[in-house]
């Protein structure tokens, strides 16, 4: 039977916070992570999400993002080098109190590996105080060939409200 | 602490028991998420620089189609 996906940890922000992070377990091949996140920010729009590694805020990256807001393609591409290659998506703002948040799902494959990392994130999120809908399909690039030990999601605009989650999932070594 | 006023805080979830702590970011850790939110702000801004020129650069070119005699239908085709 093939390996699949464990849960290993799901939490729950009991109070706002700018940035989650999370050390990674080492007994796995590779991790998913899937986050649930709404920006406390209270005015309409999107505030914008991004993930980094290991604490690692200067590295060179890069990212190729495929967007898509109401049927209206387009693509982003910030090249190898870039210091904001990191973003994966928007999170909508706490404008309406029942507004939905955000999904966010991050695959790291082979995370542990000497090369350089390249992770796959989706993304998609409703525009607070307006009708659009966004999707983001991301391939990025971490530029270092260190194991990947931890993770950072940051809310550029404000904080992430209380109920916002992240749970971690991996396919555990052989 | 209130939603959207206390910038500045960290979450660090632990993998293995579930819990959650927070903690005030450092003096480093602010300068450095102020660096990166201007960083940010300026790309945005950017952005959207360039997306209205592009608009005003296609209004432009659509006034100069009709002005040679092109009909709406004939310009979206193009």
């Amino acid at each position: 039977m093939p390996n699949t996906y464990d849960l290993i940890s799901t939490n729950v922000l009991t109070s706002s916070a700018t940035v989650i992070t999370g050390t990674l377990p080492s007994a796995y091949t590779d991790i998913q992570i899937r986050a649930s996140l709404k920006s406390a920010r209270t005015a309409s729009g999107i505030d914008g999400v991004e993930i980094y590694f290991n604490n690692d805020t200067t590295a060179t990256g890069g990212r190729i993002c495929l967007y898509n807001e109401d049927g209206a393609n387009s693509k982003e591409i910030q090249a190898i080098g870039s210091s904001t290659g990191k973003q994966i998506g928007g999170v909508p703002t706490a404008l309406l109190a029942n507004e939905l948040f955000s999904q966010t799902t991050v695959d790291l494959l082979n995370y542990l590996s000497n090369a350089k990392k390249i992770f796959y994130s989706y993304h998609s999120v409703q525009r607070t105080g307006g009708a659009t809908r966004n999707i983001w399909r991301t391939a990025g690039v971490w530029d270092s060939t260190a194991p990947i030990t931890s993770f950072t999601l940051r809310n550029f605009n404000n904080n992430f409200v209380a109920g916002s989650a992240v749970s971690i999932y991996g396919i555990k070594k052989a | 602490m209130t939603e959207g006023t206390d910038l500045y805080t960290v979450a660090e979830i632990n993998c293995n028991d579930n819990t959650t702590t927070y903690r005030p970011m450092t003096d480093e850790e602010i300068a450095q998420m102020d660096a990166m939110r201007i960083a940010s702000e300026e790309k945005e801004a950017q952005r959207i620089q360039e997306e209205t020129a592009k608009a005003a650069a296609k209004a432009a070119a659509h006034e100069k189609l009709a002005a040679l005699g092109l009909s709406a239908d004939e310009i979206a085709a193009l």
